[in-house]
């Protein structure tokens, strides 16, 4: 796996306007990865772009690989800011890299669900592009199954990050399902506007308040929702689910004792109250009526730091389960690069005793002892001669731990040398011409 | 069986607290298992008797104990919306209850039922007040659910186990439901009762203390589902009202237990 390595960029040590020079956008990701491969003389390769990060994923055919794909990424931006932002991981250390960031322990935002398809994405690219071999096709086949045991065993991908998301999640402890819920944005922020956006995705309908209608019928366009005008706020707040605000108001738009009428004529109907304005748009107060459960900017904000401090926290957990990944999956690699020297030895050992069998037995009708003890002897001695010679060899050179560790490959104790050699002078090794 | 339910329980709240699936789908094996083997066992205790069964305080509890339990496992089977890891958390809720009734219930004594005492009417009236009580310690459980959850959102600690719980409206709609399916077999049970007791004993006083008890148990998860649906109650003034109910109901029950014998 020593030929396995990972050059690249991420938001870990480059800024944004270095990282988006760097960016392919997915269209041109197959040329590059031709041309790259060509110019590198990579064996296999895969380039992953995201606003995040500039990796490629390779397989050298020759130390002169890295230096050529190095080049190739400084020439796409200044070199002198690059060199300094890209970071180079091979072997071990780029198997733990890539597991790592399939899991999403190396994104901006820990444990975020976009990064393993998008890993994905671009082995498809890869894998179109004829780039894929046995080593890649063998770390990403595992990256993934990593990814996804990190995402089952850990709590690392729990609970919403963003102010949006988090109102989301909210509403879903509220209301079993958004299909047919009335969401009513007023105002517009970005903020709200994502929110509104995330709950209309889950069957809401949206209705939008706002001070300038066209507004209004703008927003509510871009989402199949329905404009309103602000003097519809009090009839609109009896009818709605959920309420997101967020006016540029210097006083509440929802004021207390509107909104006790209000939760008075709606029979108490649950109403999440969203206020996402600075300075709030809510009275505080309205909180404690019954039925209404009010979030401002700071208690989504609240709730986002946790999930993400319990991320940071599992992914402590993500972490170890990483190092046993990349140790099991060494372990398994060196496993599998024994196979074809194992494989060889048989044939070898194989193909002498056929051949010695056949040179002994292959003319005669009957057979003797003697022939026998003959083929052992003959089958033998072709066996065991390189063994000696390369024995004799490290003697000489002075490599003791191999004349102490041939003995063990063949499962013989140091009592049995110790008797061979009081009982007659060893055989003498066989001479070094023949070797 | 006692141990069944324990462990599933305990399995239910590791769910509630931890998360994890895992306990969550072993819980309700075992909460399966506990299932079976108490109808097996409450069968057979019936063909002891001499098909006697449903005579006593005990024998009540004892299948009030098998139907919350049935109950919910009903309500997991049918309920198709929703998150099922979510409502296997209410679990949590549900088990203490099946526990608490299975070890009240204690083991069947071996009484001789008088002559008198059996009439298929005596039959309706425990029976039926044995699936009311199964389905008011579901709505029990529930609304119990609904307002910790409740608090945990109001309070703003979103991240809590209680986030675990199925959604405060689902908790509510399955609460009515219960409360729904309990009351006209409350109504069954005491008007049997009543006729019951007037056949058995026509000069006994009218009104005692447990019919007392019995009575408000009526009029309260009555007028809860007058005010759910005439004045639109829910949420949290409405489990209140399903808490308060049960607990006139479970007084009724020690008023009974208190008293030796059959009735």
């Amino acid at each position: 796996m020593k030929e396995f390595f990972v050059l690249g960029l991420s938001h870990h040590t480059a800024p944004l306007e270095i990282r988006e020079r760097l960016a392919l956008p997915p269209l041109a990701l197959p040329e590059a990865l031709a041309g790259l491969r060509q110019e590198a003389n990579l064996k296999e390769a895969l380039l992953l772009s995201t606003c995040n990060r500039v990796e490629l994923y390779a397989v050298a055919q020759d130390d002169g690989g890295k230096n050529h794909a190095r080049r190739w990424m400084e020439e796409r931006a200044r070199p002198a800011e690059i060199f300094q932002a890209l970071y180079l991981r091979e072997g071990k250390e780029a198997i733990r890299h890539a597991f790592r960031v399939a899991s999403s322990l190396d994104s901006m935002v820990v444990g975020e669900p976009q990064i393993l398809g998008q890993i994905k994405e671009a082995y498809r690219a890869a894998e179109s592009n004829g780039a894929i071999g046995p080593v890649l096709r063998r770390v990403f086949t595992q990256a993934f199954a990593v990814a996804r045991r990190v995402r089952r065993e850990t709590a690392i991908a729990s609970g919403s990050v963003s102010v949006s998301s988090v109102a989301c999640d909210l509403a879903g402890q509220i209301f079993e399902s958004m299909q047919g819920k009335r969401v009513l944005l007023i105002g517009a922020g970005k903020m709200a506007e994502a929110a509104a956006r995330k709950l209309a995705q889950g069957g809401a309908k949206l209705f939008v308040l706002n001070r300038s209608l066209a507004r209004a019928a703008e927003l509510a366009a871009r989402y199949g929702g329905e404009p309103r005008g602000f003097s519809e706020l009090e009839s609109e707040l009896k009818l709605a689910d959920i309420a997101i605000s967020s006016t540029a108001s210097t006083r509440f738009v929802v004021e207390y004792e509107a909104m006790r009428e209000i939760v008075r004529e709606r029979r108490y109907r649950p109403l999440f109250l969203i206020d996402i304005a600075v300075p709030r748009d809510v009275d505080p107060r309205v909180g404690a009526l019954e039925g209404v459960f009010l979030y401002d900017i700071d208690d989504l904000r609240r709730v986002a730091e946790d999930n993400l401090l319990l991320r940071r926290k599992e992914a402590e957990a993500a972490e170890k389960i990483i190092e046993q990944e990349v140790a099991s999956f060494e372990r398994a690699s060196r496993e599998s690069s024994l196979k074809p020297i194992f494989g060889a030895i048989d044939a070898h050992v194989r193909k002498i005793i056929r051949q010695e069998l056949e040179e002994v037995f292959g003319h005669k009708k009957s057979i003797e002892a003697k022939d026998i003890d003959r083929a052992i002897e003959r089958a033998a001695s072709k066996l065991l001669h390189p063994i000696f010679v390369e024995l004799r060899r490290a003697a000489e050179n002075g490599n003791i731990g191999w004349v102490t560790m041939v003995p063990r490959l063949f499962g013989i104790s140091t009592k049995e040398i110790e008797k061979e050699s009081t009982q007659k002078d060893p055989e003498p090794p066989p001479p070094l011409q023949k070797a | 069986m006692g141990v069944l339910y324990a462990l599933s329980g305990a399995g239910y709240f590791g769910l509630l607290l931890r998360g994890d699936e895992r306990l969550g789908r072993a819980a309700h094996w075992a909460l399966l298992w506990a299932l079976a083997l108490h109808f097996l066992f409450l069968i057979s205790v019936a063909l002891f008797a001499h098909g006697t069964i449903l005579w006593s305080i005990d024998e009540l509890l004892r299948w009030g104990s098998w139907g919350v339990a049935f109950s919910y496992v009903l309500t997991l089977q049918f309920k198709r919306r929703g998150d099922p890891k979510r409502l296997r958390a209410l679990g949590a809720f549900v088990l203490p209850l099946v526990l608490l009734f299975f070890l009240v219930a204690g083991p069947p004594r071996g009484v001789e039922v008088p002559e008198r005492f059996r009439s298929l009417l005596r039959l309706i009236h425990i029976a039926s007040n044995a699936l009311g009580l199964a389905a008011f310690a579901v709505a029990f459980a529930t609304s119990i659910a609904y307002l910790f959850a409740e608090r945990a959102l109001r309070r703003k600690q979103a991240r809590t186990s209680l986030s675990r719980l199925p959604p405060l409206d689902t908790l509510d709609a399955m609460a009515l439901r219960m409360v729904w399916l309990g009351f006209p077999l409350l109504t069954i049970g005491a008007v049997t009762g009543a006729f019951w007791a007037m056949r058995l004993d026509p000069n006994s006083p009218p009104i005692g203390w447990n019919q007392a008890m019995a009575l408000i148990e009526w009029v309260l998860f009555g007028v809860l589902l007058l005010l759910r649906v005439v004045a639109g109650w829910r949420g949290r003034r409405a489990a209140w009202g399903t808490l308060l109910g049960f607990l006139v109901g479970c007084a009724v029950l020690v008023g009974y237990a208190i008293r030796s014998g059959p009735r």
